[in-house]
């Protein structure tokens, strides 16, 4: 399941989408209207053209001065190419997409402007018209003059209109284009802050141990994320209250399970120190490895119970020393196998520097590490046969501390080294006794401290358990 | 050597009280804590073992109530609880030593006997005064190189007297690093060990002070 998305990112994306399209909208309504008010004026002066020539013009005046009117009107067209600004003193190129025309009754043309070659079709009929003329696009009037009997067409071209409303809309648009990635970093950054208390109080929680959960105490929270606060608050409240408990539910556990252990042993003790019958000492040694067997096993439990519930502080720890005393608690159990038992610890080179020195020290829980690297040691020891060999290495390798227990002994199947450490996972026929627990703790043991937990091939033909450590800062 | 033992299983206290017994030590058991510290006040003992687990006055607060009257009975403190901080707890009240529950009876006698070795200023488990040697990890005793046989009480008899060389011993105190809490001990109980004693070793060796006690001679 991956719901992985920003909050800030996919506000600010739904703000801009929602901003686009409204302004989308005021673009399209602004073309429309800005078309239709256009259409309206150019019409009326369209119209107010037609009146106006037709006010001037009489038929008798067209037929007397109809040479000059042509010149005039030729002349004028010939240069229009010529301008190319414009307005000129002269003219305007836009008198290119202007013409008029006037028709007898008996349909015969009169006078024309040179702006158009073809001639329309014309249809003696009053009233506006769109027309295609020379392929182009022509809005025209045609008007009949009833005291002087004539038709009068004026025309002009569509894409004027077009290209105002274009530029009305362009203007409209631009602005708020250039504004569009402005608001969007500005909305990202307002929600960018507003966000920072729930930042705030998620590395809170992030920074919080199991051991010591604490209240945040964040000033001037926001009325949203208080009641998240609180209900944080509330939860580690509770969770600190249930690991109090179960606290001591293991420390209480210790303590109902091993009076009774002890007096078994005890009374056990008593006995064989006593007996001169052999098959009676004989059933009571039987008895004591039982009893033995169980400590250990209450002992396991406790130990991973208390390393999953990380309750020891982390102190400062020299791994150095970790193996030298793990080394020595299980020298004599080698020893009564005819092992060959070695530690080998890599001290920094020649040039003997604190730095080197220091790449040893982490921190870390002493005894769940001893426990760990002990009982990684116990297992080898138990598992190699008698004049075998076991090895204990500690080194650095790439900056990293790491520890290594070898021995020559049967190896794990390469299917059953992820079950291995598993609560309770014996590999059976193994006809060793032990809890089951002892590498569930090695794995908690490297979890806590960070170290990653490799099992492989030993180049003495057995198993090869690593500890790899993280990187010390100084 | 008389041994105070507050503990309140009465399945491990009894095995215990049994097994120390039979090692020579007087053992008084006691299962509450404010009776414990009461009778390690008003009464010498050579070691207290104490449980840090205990009705009505826990452990620590017993140790550390005798501490403040100055008792500096040598402390054995027996617990469930294996924490670096409890040993440090209990080690810091005052105990001497520290055995985690459960434990194998060798290893509480070793350390009873490391114990009583350090209250006395000795360093290793044989003790020589005089023509007298005793081991107290394997209880035999020797007069002028010969193994002599003692019985169990007789043994401890001899062991306080080794123990306080030149010292007088009250017929009264033989008798409480004897019999303890006993009740019906004969009135000349402590005369017939030493009768034994004298005819088992040397008649010169355990003198009588005339009407307080007893004296191991210096030669």
């Amino acid at each position: 399941m991956k719901t992985k998305y920003s909050l800030t990112s996919r506000i600010t994306q739904r703000l801009l989408v929602s901003l686009s399209l409204l302004m989308l909208c005021s673009s399209i309504l602004v073309y429309f209207d800005a078309r239709e008010e256009v259409d309206e004026l150019f019409d009326a002066s369209l119209v107010q053209t037609a009146r106006v020539l037709n006010g001037l013009l009489t038929l008798e005046a067209i037929q007397e001065n109809k040479q000059r009117l042509l010149s005039a009107l030729t002349k004028k067209d010939t240069n229009l190419s010529d301008f190319t600004e414009a307005a000129t003193p002269l003219g305007h190129k836009y008198e290119k997409k202007l013409f008029f025309q006037i028709w007898s009754v008996d349909k015969e043309l009169l006078l024309k402007s040179a702006s158009i070659h073809t001639t329309p079709p014309i249809i003696f009929q009053q009233g506006f018209r769109d027309e295609v003329v020379d392929g182009k696009q022509w809005r025209t009037f045609t008007l009949y003059s009833e005291k002087d009997p004539f038709w009068m067409i004026v025309g002009e071209r569509d894409d004027i209109r077009t290209e105002l409303v274009h530029n009305i809309s362009r203007d409209h648009v631009l602005p708020l284009l250039i504004f569009i990635p402005i608001f969007a970093f500005t909305v990202w950054l307002l929600i960018r802050s507003g966000f920072r208390p729930l930042h705030q109080l998620v590395s809170h929680v992030k920074r919080q141990d199991y051991n010591s959960l604490e209240s945040s105490v964040i000033p001037n929270t926001p009325s949203e994320i208080i009641a998240l606060k609180n209900a944080l608050n509330e939860l580690f409240s509770r969770l600190s209250m249930s690991y109090q408990r179960e606290n001591r539910f293991a420390s209480d556990a210790a303590h109902e399970f091993k009076n009774p252990l002890a007096a078994l042993l005890i009374h056990v003790d008593d006995l064989l120190e006593t007996s001169d019958n052999q098959e009676l000492t004989a059933s009571l040694i039987s008895i004591k490895k039982a009893a033995q067997q169980l400590s250990h096993l209450v002992n396991q439990l406790l130990a991973l119970s208390r390393a999953e519930a990380s309750m020891e502080p982390k102190t400062t720890v020299d791994l150095r020393r970790i193996c030298y005393e793990c080394y020595d608690q299980l020298a004599s159990m080698a020893k009564h196998k005819k092992q060959k038992f070695s530690l080998d610890i890599d001290e920094p080179g020649d040039n003997k520097n604190k730095a080197q020195e220091k790449k040893y020290v982490i921190q870390a829980d002493e005894i769940l590490l001893i426990r760990s690297i002990s009982n990684l040691l116990d297992n080898a020891i138990r598992y190699t046969p008698s004049e075998g060999e076991v090895r204990l290495h500690c080194f650095i390798n790439n900056e990293h501390p790491c520890i290594t227990i070898e021995d020559s002994g049967p190896g794990i199947p390469d299917a059953l080294c992820d079950k291995v450490f598993d609560r309770f996972f014996r590999i059976s026929g193994s006809g060793q006794p032990g809890s089951g627990l002892g590498l569930s703790i090695v794995r908690q043991g490297a979890n806590y401290h960070d170290a990653k937990l490799l099992l492989g091939q030993s180049d003495l033909g057995g198993l090869k358990a690593s500890f790899v450590f993280e990187v010390q800062d100084k | 050597m008389r041994i105070l033992l507050v503990e309140d299983d009465e399945l491990l206290g009894g095995g215990i009280c049994k097994a120390l017994q039979r090692e020579a030590y007087t053992v008084e058991w006691l299962t509450d804590g404010k009776l414990a510290l009461s009778a390690a006040l008003n009464e010498e003992f050579d070691l207290v073992i104490l449980d840090l687990g205990l009705p009505s006055m826990d452990g620590v607060e017993v140790l550390t109530a005798l501490r403040r009257e100055k008792c500096t009975v040598p402390t054995l403190v027996l617990t469930a609880r294996d924490t670096v901080q409890d040993k440090v707890a209990g080690l810091d009240a005052g105990a001497d030593d520290y055995l985690v529950k459960p434990f194998e009876l060798m290893e509480l006698k070793a350390r009873i006997r490391a114990l009583s070795r350090r209250s006395l200023g000795q360093n290793t488990s044989c003790i020589e005064q005089g023509r007298i040697k005793l081991d107290t990890s394997s209880m035999e005793v020797w007069l002028d190189g010969t193994v002599i046989e003692l019985s169990r009480r007789e043994y401890a008899l001899i062991l306080e007297f080794v123990n306080h060389p030149g010292r007088i011993l009250t017929r009264q105190h033989l008798e409480d690093v004897i019999y303890g809490w006993e009740g019906d001990i004969s009135s000349n109980a402590i005369e017939v060990h030493i009768h034994n004693l004298r005819k088992k070793l040397d008649s010169r060796l355990i003198a009588t002070v005339r009407g307080i006690g007893y004296r191991l001679n210096e030669n």
